[in-house]
């Protein structure tokens, strides 16, 4: 399966991509890693992950957008929402958008591994 | 409330039921194809063999004419034979009706196809009974030499007798009816002889053929008896089981009509009678047909069945609210989010609605519960609970808690207050702030430094109280008193904790705030201020009034009678930051006198003392720049057993020690923070901060405190300092 | 006049404290807690991430934590990389996952920026919005950092 990973934070986008190898997960093939939202778009359309972690709050298009835009193309991307923002209503949003679940920051590698699952089930 | 799952039936449930609740059902279906196939089985079985007897019958009646025909046709040939005419019709008719009665009875013996009675070939069953075959047999003993007998007669006759069919004919000859040696004419004995065979044995023939078909007639009588009553028991068995099976239905039906019945009232009961709005929603968003009576109430607006619910929505809550409620509601509906997630989610779980019936805003919580029907979303299950009043007393307790409400009537109070005292108060509070801030501020985070931190926080907030009591502040005094109190929580906690010191801070900015709104308004209050008037004067009058109305105050909440006298008019010769330090010890001391000192009216009556307790306060310049400064009551005085029983009660001390203690040693005790003989704490003492205020504010003021007290006469605080 | 409650400031205290239980297994513990007022600033460590906050609400969030901490947290992390920028994105993103954390209490209109950070004093933090802005002191292990709160409501 291919996998993006989309956060403007460098440490959260090696964090995400350390617990790929873990074995619970099924093979996840990292095709990229996206700082905003418009970096993110470019990568899905040219390398078509079946896979996305999206961060929330980013400069140049954020992740809500950007989830929108990703649906739009393909609508059988799972899109699991990786944010810190913890009202009702953005979740709600980004899961109306086309997110398939929601994981929030600060996360353990257990709740990660278990949230993206969850996403692929 | 019955859960989702009420809704739910799994293929597994749905196969027990089959096989519970429809089991009599597929047994009854079953016994009905099973006779019904039965008596359909032997009815066709039935008429099959009443058909074959019907032909054994017949034959079996044509085989006593055909032995009466041959018998005639027989004494016609030796009639003709006698009379010397031509035999040859009669001999015909001889050799075909014994043709035919001989191949008949082969019929009887074996079953063969046979010439039946309109010509044709029919099949002829044997006869099968014990009877039959003896009869067969018994013909057969009798037929056998009579047809050897007849035998030569009519195999004189030339071939193909005319009364034969075609197929007869093909038939005899290969059966050898004739015998092969041909014989031109017969002898006068055969003839005889047949005859004489014939007289003697035809009545025996015709007996036993006559025999035969009345057995074959009892027979078929018999089987068709036999047959009917099988009919008649399979019959009665589909009879049976049809009864059975409408009784069965019935009774389901009626239980079933009962359980509905039992069911819906039960439903319309909880609807008629839960107080929160409980309501289906279908995928149109529209309201099922049952809905609780009270949903009516709780949504404030007439509903009926099939109403739809997001046009009620949107008239009740924000456009925010109500885009994010639209959104949540389709993602439940939707497969694709999990419920757990999309329930952690709901943006109504207390939302702010318009009302109809009042201009009060109303809050209420939905709850929304996905009803699966085969694993699909068929409904939305919604609860709707008016949470106003909770909503209310919680805004309530977050307004009591107090955030920068200053009320009129402080301001009146501020306006009969010295301007200067007032301004000396507010600077005394924001330095009191500013010392607590610094002290949260410190580095050391040890227990030990906490626990300093928080008395040192307790003495300034105290001081504050008693100052702001003494000012009538109540504003001041009700929130320091609060603070206070937390405090105290705090401390009895015997850990103080890093969130306490949040707690800390917010009390901290509170009393900033509040410092700020009052410093505004008297500074608005110095603009106004004519400035007339003697100054010492005012602030001596303020000083003393301040005293009175603090007696007045905790004398009456005490219900005990208490008057100060002041003699005071040194006072305005000190600095007033010494006086305003004064204040607040006088203040401290007031209330101890009046909470611990003076007794109960009716204890002062017993003891034989005015019932109204005095207390005085002087101030005296004793030399140059030396002043006495003095707090009396006529009150119960000090006890000293009173003090080690509490220090005991504490466990500060083992008993041996406390008793162990010197008196000064154990009034010594009284100046510790965190003493107090009180039982409860109310925001006159209680807390055990005091004394431990006026022995800070002594030291300040680099003098000296003498306490003197005699049970049951009086306590006296003495202060000598110089300037 | 300012009007946030004490709630408000246990939300923050609330996510400082899940956020360091979440990533490290270890809660970080209140050293104390005081008001920037007056001559009292608050404190600035090596490196500050800072989220303004607008919305409803307007002001901003910001923590400052010393290099040793930000290195054990990455640790934690199990981050190899230790240089300056990394440290700043780590700062930047606890300053973001606190303020994220906190709009479920603010909800939605709480609008939050993406984290600026910068490293040793700086002037911008010249803010206020309140009169005395929340300063509170964390500990973690003995490391050091502090979560000021100047937030609000407009």
């Amino acid at each position: 399966m291919r996998l993006l990973i989309v956060d403007d934070s460098s440490i959260i986008r090696s964090r995400i991509a350390r617990i790929m190898n873990d074995p619970r997960l099924p093979t996840l093939m990292i095709v990229g890693m996206a700082r905003n939202g418009a970096e993110a778009l470019e990568l899905f359309s040219q390398s078509h992950p079946e896979l996305v972690t999206m961060d929330l709050t980013m400069p140049e298009m954020d992740g809500v957008e950007c989830t929108e835009a990703m649906t739009n193309l393909n609508p059988e991307a799972h899109i699991l929402v990786v944010s810190a923002l913890s009202d009702k209503a953005t979740a709600i949003k980004a899961l109306k958008k086309g997110a398939k679940g929601f994981l929030y920051k600060p996360f353990t590698d257990e709740q990660l591994i278990g949230a993206l699952l969850e996403v692929m089930s | 409330m019955a859960s989702p799952t009420a809704w739910k039936m799994t293929a597994g449930e749905f196969f027990q039921g089959l096989f519970g609740k429809y089991i009599a059902i597929l047994i009854a279906v079953v016994i009905f194809l099973v006779s019904d196939l039965g008596v359909l089985g032997t009815n066709i079985y039935s008429s099959f063999r009443i058909a074959e007897s019907a032909v054994s019958i017949n034959l079996s009646g044509r085989q006593r004419a055909m032995s009466q025909r041959f018998a005639k046709a027989l004494l016609l040939v030796e009639h003709d034979v006698t009379r010397g005419v031509s035999h040859q019709t009669s001999l015909q008719e001889l050799e075909y009706a014994a043709y035919i009665f001989d191949t008949t009875m082969t019929g009887f013996r074996d079953g063969a196809m046979v010439t039946g009675g309109l010509g044709s070939p029919v099949f002829l069953v044997k006869a099968d009974t014990p009877e039959g075959r003896r009869l067969v047999s018994e013909t057969y003993r009798v037929w056998d030499p009579y047809k050897k007998l007849l035998q030569p007669l009519w195999d004189t006759l030339p071939p193909g007798n005319p009364l034969f069919n075609e197929k007869q004919l093909e038939e005899a000859a290969q059966n050898q009816w004739r015998s092969s040696r041909l014989q031109s004419t017969f002898t006068q004995e055969e003839v005889d002889a047949a005859v004489v065979y014939m007289r003697a044995n035809n009545v025996e023939l015709f007996n036993h053929v006559n025999a035969l078909t009345f057995e074959l007639e009892r027979d078929a009588n018999e089987r068709a008896f036999r047959l009917r009553m099988i009919q008649l028991i399979g019959l009665t068995i589909v009879l049976i089981n049809v009864l059975f099976t409408v009784f069965m239905s019935i009774r389901d039906l009626m239980r079933g009509d009962r359980n509905l019945a039992l069911a819906r009232k039960e439903t319309e009961e909880i609807l008629g009678t839960v107080r929160e709005g409980l309501f289906l929603l279908d995928h149109d968003y529209r309201l099922g047909s049952q809905y609780s009576k009270s949903l009516n109430k709780v949504l404030q607006r007439d509903v009926f069945p099939g109403m739809p619910f997001l046009p009620i929505l949107e008239e009740m809550v924000s456009k925010n609210v109500y885009d994010n409620a639209r959104d949540y509601i389709e993602l439940l509906f939707g497969q694709r989010v999990k419920e757990a997630l999309v329930t952690s989610l709901n943006p109504l779980s207390q939302v702010e609605v318009r009302g109809r019936e009042d201009e009060q805003p109303h809050y209420l919580s939905f709850n929304f519960n996905r009803a699966l029907e085969d694993g699909r979303i068929s409904h939305l299950l919604v609860t709707v609970q008016d949470v106003t009043e909770q909503v209310r007393l919680a805004a309530q307790l977050e307004a009591a808690k107090g955030q920068s409400r200053i009320e009129v009537e402080v301001l009146l109070k501020l306006l009969n207050t010295d301007a200067g005292v007032l301004r000396q108060f507010l600077d005394n509070v924001g330095k009191g702030l500013a010392q607590i801030n610094e002290r949260l501020r410190s580095e050391d985070d040890s227990e030990k430094a906490r626990l300093h931190l928080l008395n040192f926080v307790m003495r300034i907030v105290h001081g504050i109280k008693g100052e702001a009591a003494a000012l009538n502040i109540e504003m001041f005094e009700d929130y320091a008193h609060g603070f206070e109190k937390e405090l105290v929580g705090m401390r009895e906690k015997g850990e103080v904790r890093g969130e306490d010191m949040v707690r800390i801070t917010v009390l901290l900015d509170g009393f900033y705030e509040r410092l700020a709104a009052i410093t505004n308004i008297a500074e608005k209050m110095a603009g106004t201020s004519s400035g007339s008037g003697d100054a010492d004067e005012k602030y001596l009058q303020t000083f003393v009034d301040s005293l009175r109305s603090l007696v007045a105050r905790i004398a009456g909440d005490e219900k005990k009678e208490a008057t100060v006298a002041c003699d005071l008019g040194d006072i305005v010769r000190l600095p007033r930051r010494v006086a305003n330090e004064l204040h607040g010890i006088t203040i401290q001391l007031l209330r101890n006198a009046v909470k611990h000192g003076v007794e109960s009216p009716a204890e002062r009556e017993a003891q034989g003392k005015p019932v109204n307790g005095e207390i005085v306060v002087e101030c005296k310049e004793i030399d140059r720049d030396e002043y006495e400064f003095t707090v009396r009551d006529d009150g119960r005085g000090i006890s000293v057993g009173k003090i080690r029983e509490v220090l005991v009660q504490k466990g500060a001390l083992s008993v041996e020690e406390a008793n162990a203690l010197g008196v000064d040693a154990v009034m010594l005790r009284l100046f510790e923070p965190g003493f107090s003989t009180a039982s409860e704490a109310d925001r006159d003492a209680g807390h055990g901060v005091g004394l431990d205020v006026v022995a800070e504010k002594t030291m300040k003021l680099r003098g000296r405190l003498t306490l003197n007290s005699k049970i049951q006469a009086f306590t006296e605080f003495k202060i000598r300092f110089s300037l | 006049m300012t009007d946030i409650t004490e709630q408000e400031i246990d939300v923050f205290v609330g996510a400082v404290n899940h956020y360091f239980d979440q990533i490290t297994g270890e809660k970080a513990k209140i050293r104390s807690s005081f008001l920037a007022e007056g001559d009292i600033r608050p404190p600035i460590y090596d490196f500050t991430g800072l989220i303004s906050i607008g919305g409803d609400y307007r002001g901003c969030i910001y923590f400052s934590a010393t290099r040793v901490m930000l290195m054990r947290l990455l640790l934690a992390m199990r981050e190899p990389r230790q240089t300056d920028p990394h440290l700043l994105d780590a700062v930047g993103e606890i300053a973001n996952t606190l303020a994220g954390n906190a709009r479920e209490h603010f909800g939605e209109t709480m609008a939050i920026s993406v984290p600026m950070t910068f490293q040793g004093a700086a002037e911008r933090l010249r803010m206020t919005v309140r009169e005395r802005p929340y300063v509170i002191m964390i500990k973690w292990k003995q490391y050091e950092a502090a979560v000021i709160v100047d937030i609000a409501k407009k």
